[in-house]
């Protein structure tokens, strides 16, 4: 019994190594994905920018020192908004031009 | 279950090898199949290490005496809910405990990591799995909890009595995964430094881990200190003895981390500092586990001497060489963004803040180690004992709490001596009025008076920016409980820190009421006797003998009334195991928020006198507040930030205004 198991569990564990060779090699990682990256960038801007404005609140950073750095987090901000709407509008176009060419084999064919 | 347990850690072995090989191969070669499969392989060694623990269990429970740990830790008349203390109750199950639940915490990591981390996480997965890998080789190799004897005796020798404590279901656990799980830490930013990339991106993940650690040690200390003072019938909670020394190190070095690692994410400083730093803490965790598994000092609650002390020492000589090395190996990709400033900025602070806690760690060292040094250098044999701990430690903590009262209120890069004034203006008036009561109540003590002034400091500093910013808030048009929660929401870290800092506080309250003005009789009374300590008068009243299958346990009830007035019934309880030719006691504790009344029955007397050590202890109830608290503290410092970057408004389509969106109307 005690074998029997052990035999099951190795086989398992063999199974769950061996699992992402056996997978489509071409799949894509969302870890990959550009989009994902930059919007964890924007989102730590955003975190600071509420850090700082917290801080300017309560008196700990003076008005002189607040507005030239919140307003590089703006801009920083705002960079990575328009870059990620960039990414999004071109995989938008990719796609309308892949299923366009679809479109036309199909046609064709 | 015997064998299955032991096919478990065979294949558990296996799989964390491949883990740790597979991961660098799939990094070196690029070949995400590999990667996958290495990570998949962190997965499993928990789950099989899981059946390994439950082989263990199913063989407690079953009275499965033919495997020898089971014979060594348990008996009949065991009671089954101890079966979770038996599995760690002996050098090869707190090995299999350790394993597993580092395994599962690293298995956590690896599922929870973020992006910033995707580079370096391989090398963070291969030095994690040969941390594991070492526990579980010294298991397979040296201490298995699942050889067996060539005989099966009729019952066991018996759990050691001292382990059967409510807090002994928690404080070991949470010490022995703490010590093993600051590898977290250090393996997530010394694989940062191996990948070569960003020297900042490990930071939050990093601190994220360490914070969790921290509570964790935090946490097993105070019911370390606990179970000591319930349990152990000296009346204390803390003897600077070795295996407590070794698990507040680790925890110190941490501290200092989790500061510095603040620094570094707001000013891109003390890059390298900070890896000295979780080297620190790890080298000290490692030397913990060594002490608690050698025995090279005697303890109360080591593992007694065994051979498996110089495995885990030599594990700790190659941990140190490999950190340092990569360390020396990447030593100029990290410079800092920036330099100090100021001395008078919350930076600095947090860098005296730093050496005064290494200071605390080294000195505390140094009273472990050096008995045995004289003993390997000059033959002779000495205990360093808490006098030493007390005289140089003291002064440092004292100015620890200081520092923790002025370092928030001081602003990043500089601050004036306007800003300096504004800020600890209000909490100096609350110190010195507070000391100024303290003398007219007749509280003379310099260091007392000091330790609580500061105190008084600490808190007063705390609750000025609580109100002040609650009242900016307002001010602004939220009520008060949303401008409260909103300020905490604001800035998690920064308020979780400040709970923190108050869980310091009661901590150090309690410490310093019990250390100066606690107070202790020892008597002998007879049934019907009565001593008065302090305010108090006990009346024995008699004892109560009841005989179990493994012990003969003796109920010592009294009487005490206060002041003439409230009568009520305490009872002290002590045991006697013949087995195992060992005593143990239960203190019976008045707690109140002012001070315990605290009885314990060290011996029964031939003519039925009983001998009674009585102490009156203030404040020590406020110690045990300081759990919670730590934990709340980390918990909302912990506690996610709400996500912008994915909602509607952040995007700024609504007003057509991108820049402005995610930053509000000003």
């Amino acid at each position: 019994m005690p074998l029997l198991a052990g035999i099951v569990l190795a086989w398992i564990s063999v199974l769950v190594l061996v699992w992402p060779f056996l997978r489509r090699k071409n799949a894509v990682h969302s870890d990959d994905d550009p989009v994902v990256e930059i919007r964890r960038r924007r989102e730590a801007v955003y975190e600071e920018a509420r850090v700082l404005h917290n801080d300017h609140l309560l008196g700990d950073v003076p008005l002189v020192e607040y507005e030239p750095r919140f307003q590089t987090h703006r801009v920083l901000a705002a960079e990575l908004l328009r870059d990620e709407e960039r990414l999004q509008e071109l995989a938008g176009r990719l796609e309308e031009e892949i299923l366009e060419m679809r479109r036309k084999v199909g046609t064709e064919g | 279950m015997a064998e299955t347990g032991t096919i478990a850690l065979y294949l558990a072995l296996v799989l964390s090898v491949y883990g740790a090989f597979g991961s660098v191969l799939g990094r070196l070669r690029s070949s995400p199949q590999l990667l996958d499969s290495a990570r998949y392989a962190v997965y499993m060694v928990p789950m099989i290490l899981a059946v390994a623990t439950f082989s263990l269990v199913m063989s407690f429970l079953r009275h499965d005496f033919r495997v020898e740990y089971v014979a060594a830790h348990s008996n009949l008349a065991m009671n089954p809910e101890y079966t979770w203390v038996a599995i760690y109750a002996g050098n090869a199950g707190s090995l299999l405990y350790i394993a597993f639940t580092l395994s599962l915490m690293v298995a956590i990591m690896v599922a929870l990591a973020p992006k910033a981390i995707t580079h370096s996480l391989p090398y963070t997965i291969t030095i994690l799995m040969a941390i594991v890998t070492f526990f579980i080789g010294v298991m397979v190799a040296l201490a298995n909890p699942f050889d067996t004897l060539s005989f099966t005796p009729p019952d066991g020798q018996g759990i050691n009595p001292l382990l059967t404590h409510p807090g002994m279901f928690i404080h070991p656990p949470l010490l022995m995964t703490g010590l093993a799980a600051v590898s977290i830490p250090f393996a997530i930013a010394v694989g940062s430094l191996i990948s070569g990339r960003s020297p900042d991106g490990w930071v939050d993940v990093g601190r994220v881990w360490a914070l969790v650690v921290w509570a964790m040690l935090g946490t097993g200390v105070l019911l370390g200190a606990w179970w000591a003072y319930t349990i152990l019938g000296w009346g204390g909670y803390w003897a600077w003895d070795p295996i407590e020394n070794v698990a507040l190190m680790p925890w110190l070095a941490l501290t200092a981390s989790v500061h510095s690692l603040m620094v570094q994410k707001r000013r891109g400083m003390f890059r390298m500092w900070n890896i000295v730093l979780v080297n620190i803490a790890f080298t000290l965790s490692l030397f913990g586990i060594f002490i608690n598994r050698g025995g090279p000092v005697p303890s109360v609650h080591s593992f007694g001497a065994s051979t498996l002390g110089w495995v885990f020492l030599g594990f700790l000589g190659v941990s140190v060489l490999f950190s340092f090395g990569v360390f020396a190996f990447r030593y100029n990709s990290m410079r800092s963004a920036a330099s100090l400033d100021s001395m008078l900025s919350r930076e600095a602070a947090f860098l005296v803040n730093n050496l005064l806690l290494l200071g605390v760690a080294f000195v505390t060292l140094w009273g472990v180690v050096f008995p045995l040094i004289s003993q390997m250098f000059r033959g002779v044999t000495v205990t360093v004992a808490a006098p030493f701990y007390n005289q140089v430690n003291g002064p440092l903590l004292l100015a620890l709490i200081f520092l923790m009262g002025v370092g928030p209120l001081l602003p990043w890069r500089h601050a004036t001596a306007t800003t300096l004034r504004r800020a600890i203006q209000t909490p100096g008036i609350v110190a010195i009025v507070t000391v100024g009561l303290l003398l007219a109540a007749g509280i003379s003590k310099p260091f007392a008076l000091v330790a609580f002034g500061l105190c008084a400091f600490v808190v007063a500093g705390i609750v000025r920016e609580w109100v002040h910013g609650t009242l900016v808030r307002h001010r602004r048009g939220e009520n008060y409980l949303a401008a409260f929660g909103g300020l905490i929401a604001a800035n998690r870290p920064r308020y979780g820190g400040y709970v923190a800092h108050l869980a310091i506080v009661v901590l150090a309250l309690g410490v310093a009421g019990s250390s100066f003005y606690g107070t202790q009789r020892d008597i002998i009374m007879g049934p019907g006797d009565e001593e008065t300590v302090g305010k108090y008068t006990i009346r024995f009243e008699g004892v109560r003998t009841e005989t179990r299958a493994d012990r003969i346990e003796f109920f010592n009830d009294v009487t005490v009334s206060q002041d003439g007035g409230e009568v009520m019934g305490m009872t002290a309880w002590r045991a006697f195991y013949p087995d195992l030719r060992m005593a143990a006691t239960r203190a019976a504790i008045r707690s109140t928020p002012v001070e315990d009344l605290y009885i314990v029955s060290s011996e029964s007397l031939e003519d039925g006198r009983v001998a009674f050590r009585i102490l009156v202890n203030p404040l020590v109830w406020w110690m045990w507040l300081a759990g919670p608290l730590l934990l709340l503290g980390t918990l909302v410092a912990l506690w996610p930030q709400r996500s912008l970057a994915g909602s509607p408004a952040s995007t700024g389509r609504a007003d057509g205004n991108i820049a402005a969106a995610p930053f509000g109307p000003d």
